[in-house]
């Protein structure tokens, strides 16, 4: 058995599907980008390490499974990222067949491991450990001192000891310079990475398009850390960073690190970078100084740009002249058409009259859009959600969208809606791990789930905001298809005279 | 050790190097990095387009691409699958024949599994620029005038078993020089009447025409992904001749032509390649170039012929244009190559079509 030091797996959720037979679907299977610059960490310290995305091994080899993992490997400690919630149910699962099929030390981290640490801790004994916020001190530390399982010098540690819980006061949070250190392109250590590139879309599912011929290949370029605001909805805002890590402001990787990476993803055949960072809308002079450089160096990619906010045109102009068009997109998060909703939701507000103009200077640089509401959002009702589908019409009709989407808003742990459901009016029924934990054993057993948002408003029930996404995705796709069966039969479409 | 790789994907620098145009289903999806439309055969669904691309993979673990090549599947009009390859682009032009046998072998190996019996394959072999949209028999065009695609040395086809089917002409003269020549002729337009067709009667007169014996090259008319390819999207570039008097008393159609706008001047301004999902910023621009790209006869009549071409040059002049060509003119047509000649035309395009049984 060759000897693995630390083996980090990512879980992808498993859903169940009643009506076809034993397979199942495989669903959230980004994994978190950090995943690759820990295990370089740990690499560079001298460890042997490996990362293992279990839905992409499972999509190369259907007979795959984790126990098989501990017949090639003699792992010592075993890294499960439960970073997102809807991993709370297999993150465990996995951690539970590590535990049962070797003697390794198994160890949790991410945003939903680190705010539920407590709860995990003691409720599944086949966790041995919680890392709280940044890991990759912690994570190298832990190796260190693993042999002699002396752990009270570990920052950001909970273990157990005995039958109690030890929670080490020892703190770390990565500073800028700390990010700047981190390589997150040793691809090498990531089993199939080549496949994760291509089958893995960002709408969360593997492969969730296994008909379409597949063009570009993509990978996910680190900025930096936090958010200087608050979404209801957002469990990665300014407080729920400080919570989870004790950041108190964002933090950016330098351009010329961003650089490097570019470099190694253009040299790796990667053909778009996925970019979702944008903490301060009002400031993007880092962005300029970033997309200069890129030129200067003559980095060909894509880019994938989500916007956290709406932008001046000659941001929109910069990017384009910096990215190779061909599958640059950008995505914004409107969430809804009421201007209302959207204040009392977002931090980052902007008026339909600001968004349309936004839109505007989006169709003249001639970038593809991608769009992105909501349903569910505190203070809203079905008739203000009509504005939602309205804005969602007039945006596909009117400007160059390749994706309006609208999903109902799900209960993420640590958001502000979570912390302050009264404040938010939202009737929470999701309020500790195991409730997460729970509704995605249920999806993988194909069993009833009491609920899947995790809340109702004081306006909407759970089914009646389920519906709402349903109804935009009818209208707003009816309109889509309209305008293009009209674009592609010529009726929009003349040669000036 | 170096070890190469068929792939399906299309790498982003080939866009920069070698700029093309996608004018075919399911654009919308393209910048989000896929594309799709299904060929049903035999009982199965099998996904149309193969974007390939080979690539070497080095012992350091990075990736050396070394050629793309966009293809189709479509259903000839026997019924057989094939498999269409466009001209392939050498990104790494170090070691053309191993990468050029490893795709031929693993294109190869993916059309029998999908059940296809032959693959065929186009090579543009004449270009003298300026060549407008579109250059290719496929939904993917390169702008030929931009870039030089490498030549490959037809006894390295022929003894890899390719065969050639057939060559593809494109005309191009100015439109004024056309003209004047039409001008000198007398009688043009006694026997038909030619008149702009709109919108709504595209698509009728394309279904009532397909069959004319006299006609652009098609790869198949039973294929109506191929049969009725893009191009339906501008209005008012279409003409239709009637035999004079008949117009008016439901007399049927005796010709056909529809004209594209040269989509590569705007694309050189701003380049895209999906400009159709900005169709707004098409439908203002001031084009200089045309393309006749379906064009259709009862039967081969010089007079049908200029009357439906002075319609249509009419109709481009009105528009500002300067230069009309016509595409998908088989070599084989003496009757529309010598009416070319006549009226002037140069070729400014040979494509030749290639073809392999499996």
């Amino acid at each position: 058995m060759k000897k693995v030091d630390c083996l980090f797996l990512h879980p992808t959720t498993h859903v169940k599907m009643p009506h076809f037979g034993t397979i199942d679907s495989l669903t959230y299977v980004i994994m978190p980008m950090g995943t690759l610059a820990l295990a370089d960490v740990l690499h560079k310290g001298g460890y042997e390490t490996k990362i293992v995305h279990t839905g992409i091994e499972k999509m190369c080899d259907r007979a795959f499974t984790v126990e098989s993992l501990f017949k090639v490997y003699d792992v010592s400690v075993v890294a499960i990222d439960l970073h997102w919630y809807v991993h709370s149910y297999d993150a465990i699962r996995i951690a539970d067949i590590a535990k049962k099929f070797s003697n390794a030390f198994v160890v949790l981290g991410g945003f939903t491991a680190s705010f539920f640490s407590q709860e995990i801790m003691s409720q599944f004994d086949c966790v041995d450990a919680i890392v709280s916020g940044d890991a990759e001190i912690s994570l190298l530390e832990l190796l260190k001192h693993f042999p002699r399982r002396e752990f009270k010098e570990v920052p950001n540690l909970m273990y157990r000891e005995e039958t109690s819980l030890k929670q080490n006061e020892r703190r770390y949070l990565a500073d800028e310079s700390d990010l700047d250190r981190l390589d997150f392109c040793n691809f090498h250590l990531f089993s199939n990475f080549d496949k994760y590139c291509t089958l893995v879309s960002q709408l969360g599912d593997l492969d969730p398009f296994a008909h379409k011929a597949k063009l570009k290949t993509q990978g996910w370029l680190c900025l930096g850390r936090g958010c200087s605001m608050n979404c209801s909805y957002c469990g990665g805002g300014e407080d729920a960073f400080r919570i989870l890590t004790g950041r108190e402001k964002p933090i950016y990787r330098s351009a010329q690190r961003v650089v490097e990476t570019l470099a190694r993803f253009e040299e790796s055949k990667i053909s778009c970078a996925y970019v979702d960072f944008d903490p301060f809308p009002n400031r993007r002079e880092y962005y300029h100084e970033l997309f200069a450089l890129i030129r200067k160096e003559r980095i060909d990619i894509s880019a994938e740009f989500l916007l956290w906010s709406i932008s001046g045109r000659e941001f929109i102009s910069d990017f384009r002249r910096t990215f190779n068009p061909l599958y640059s997109t950008m995505a914004l998060s409107p969430e809804s058409g009421s201007e209302y909703v959207r204040k009392l939701n977002k931090g980052f507000y902007y008026s339909n009259q600001e968004l349309f103009r936004w839109l505007d200077d989006v169709k003249r640089e001639i970038v593809p859009l991608q769009l992105y509401f909501s349903s569910g959002l505190s203070g809203e009702t079905k008739d203000s959600f009509e504005d939602t589908i309205k804005v969602g019409k007039i945006a596909v009709e009117k400007y160059p969208v390749v994706s309006a989407s609208c999903n109902p808003i799900e209960l993420e742990p640590a958001c502000p809606r979570f912390l302050h459901p009264e404040k938010y009016g939202i009737f929470p029924r999701f309020t500790r791990f195991t409730d997460y934990y729970a509704v995605f054993k249920g999806l993988a057993e194909a069993s009833p789930v009491s609920s899947r948002l995790g809340y109702r408003t004081e306006s909407l029930s759970e089914p009646e905001i389920v519906e709402l996404s349903q109804r935009f995705r009818e209208m707003v796709r009816l309109t889509g298809y309209e305008k293009w069966r009209k674009v592609t039969q010529g009726e929009s479409l003349r040669v000036r005279k | 050790m170096t070890e190469l790789r068929l792939e399906s994907r299309l790498p982003s620098d080939l866009f920069l190097k070698a700029p093309f145009i996608y004018s075919g289903p399911d654009f919308l999806s393209f910048p989000l990095g896929m594309i799709s439309d299904l060929v049903e055969f035999r009982g199965k669904s099998i996904q149309r387009f193969c974007p390939f691309t080979v690539s070497k993979s080095l012992s350091n673990g990075s990736l050396k691409d070394q050629m793309f090549c966009f293809a189709f599947f479509y259903l000839k009009d026997s019924g057989d699958l094939t498999l269409f390859l466009t001209q392939p682009y050498w990104i790494d032009g170090s070691n053309l024949q191993e990468s050029f046998d490893f795709f031929l072998a693993g294109v190869e190996e993916h059309t029998r599994y999908a059940g296809g019996g032959s693959i065929e394959l186009e090579i543009h072999d004449r270009i003298v620029p300026p060549v407008s949209f579109p250059t290719s028999l496929s939904d993917f065009s390169y702008d030929l005038n931009s870039f030089r695609l490498q030549e490959i040395d037809p006894h390295v086809l022929r003894e890899r078993g390719f065969q050639e089917a057939r060559t593809l002409l494109c005309y191009d003269s100015a439109i004024d020089e056309v003209q004047r020549v039409m001008d000198q002729r007398l009688g043009l337009k006694e026997a038909f009447t030619a008149r702009e067709m709109d919108q709504s009667q595209f698509l009728t007169v394309d279904g009532e025409t397909r069959e004319f014996p006299v006609r652009e090259f098609c790869l198949s008319l039973r294929d109506p992904a191929v049969a009725r390819r893009m191009i339906h999207f501008f209005s008012d570039t279409g003409s239709v001749a009637y035999k004079r008097g008949a117009v008016f008393f439901g007399g049927s159609v005796e010709g056909f032509l529809h004209w594209s706008p040269d989509l590569f001047e705007p694309f050189r301004e701003k380049p895209s390649p999906f400009l159709f999902l900005f169709y707004e910023h098409l439908a203002r621009y001031r084009f200089k170039c045309g393309k006749i790209v379906r064009w259709r006869m009862r039967r081969e009549n010089d007079e049908l012929f200029s009357s439906m071409l002075f319609q249509g040059l009419r109709s481009m002049r009105q528009r500002g244009l300067e230069r009309c060509q016509i595409a998908f003119v088989d070599s084989q047509q003496r009757f529309l190559n010598s009416m070319f000649e006549f009226y002037g035309f140069r070729i400014a395009q040979a494509t030749r079509v290639l073809r392999k049984k499996l």
